[in-house]
């Protein structure tokens, strides 16, 4: 996360303080006989935390995804530079933007224009990013807030059913493995949306010739160097978590499934 | 999970109880468990009992598990 101020940087340690006083306050053991309220309160703020997730994270993805639709530009986070690309292209303080590279600096109507590369923070921006490159980025910000705000459910849902005085409901299990299935396929899915902006990036940069300025042997900026980083981009990086919090989940399913049946043979019970 | 089925068990313990005359509070201050227990088993309501309470009840009611419990005749 980067602060733009130290204002901002204050404001949000302050929230983060608040935030870590109200769970340590709720979460602190108390006496035995105040269990029952407590854990009430807990089951509470959980709750509220949890709905606060899903509302923000939604929020977020909504408008992530219109201004990746609307905007001129497009950023797109590639894979992580080499160091020797990103000191050379550190130095270009002076080119107008902010660090990036200018290649091309009058962009051509219709088509795709990189007006950067900061191989330093492992980022392209392109004007005028065609529909293909724009559909990647917003699935993948969708199908991000659509795991986040599964998870941020469930987590309510559970604590609605502890709330409830009983945890072991059919409902329950069902959130659990909804929300396992939801992770595992946003999860890997938006690994793959990536993948894809950054195939058709790296495709059309390719595709485009470079000024001759920035051609080796006399390429004063190394930018040819880094349009070599660019197309090797384009190999998608897997992260295998979506699959162990798919599992994780699914046993959770499991354990709540079991309680269930246990429940039902105790109802009723004489 | 198999599917809840209606139980064919009924209990005769209204019938017991009344020809012994003891109440419902009485039978439960005897055998430890809850009226509202002997209550859901007495209008055929429990779907489970503990061998521990069959044997209280059948003590306290001088009679056997088979005089308690019987296979609803109207299934």
């Amino acid at each position: 996360m980067v602060f733009e101020s130290p204002v901002a940087l204050i404001a949000a340690g302050v929230a983060l303080a608040a935030v870590i006083t109200v769970v340590l306050l709720a979460f602190w053991p108390g006496r035995y006989d105040r269990a029952r309220i407590l854990n009430g309160n807990r089951y509470r703020i959980t709750r509220l935390f949890a709905f606060i997730t899903a509302a923000g994270a939604g929020l977020v993805g909504v408008v992530d995804a219109w201004q990746i639709a609307i905007a001129e530009t497009v950023r797109v986070p590639l894979r992580g530079p080499g160091l020797s690309i990103a000191s050379e292209l550190n130095d270009l303080s002076a080119s107008p933007t902010n660090g990036g590279a200018p290649l091309h600096p009058e962009p051509a109507t219709g088509s795709i224009v990189i007006v950067g590369i900061q191989a330093d923070v492992g980022v392209a921006e392109f004007l005028g990013a065609d529909p293909a490159v724009r559909f990647w980025l917003i699935l993948q910000v969708l199908l991000t807030a659509a795991l986040i705000v599964t998870i941020a459910v469930a987590v309510a849902r559970v604590c609605t059913a502890l709330l409830s005085g009983e945890p072991f409901q059919k409902p329950v299990t069902t959130w659990m493995r909804v929300s396992a299935w939801v992770f595992l396929g946003a999860g890997l899915g938006a690994q793959a949306a990536l993948a894809g902006a950054r195939a058709v990036v790296v495709d059309q940069v390719t595709q485009r010739p470079l000024p001759a300025e920035f051609q080796e042997p006399g390429d004063p900026w190394g930018i040819a160097g880094a349009l070599r980083f660019v197309t090797n981009s384009w190999v998608p990086e897997f992260n295998p978590w979506p699959i162990g919090v798919c599992l994780a989940r699914l046993a959770l399913s499991a354990v709540f499934n079991a309680g269930t049946r246990l429940r039902r043979d105790v109802d009723g019970l004489v | 999970m198999p599917p809840e089925e209606e139980s064919e068990i009924v209990t005769a313990l209204g019938e017991l109880l009344e020809t012994r005359g003891m109440t419902l509070v009485e039978l439960s201050e005897i055998v430890g468990v809850s009226v509202v227990n002997l209550s859901i088993l007495k209008n055929n309501r429990a779907r489970a009992i503990r061998f521990s309470t069959l044997t209280a009840i059948c003590r306290a009611l001088d009679c056997t598990p088979g005089d308690l419990l019987r296979l609803d005749p109207e299934t």
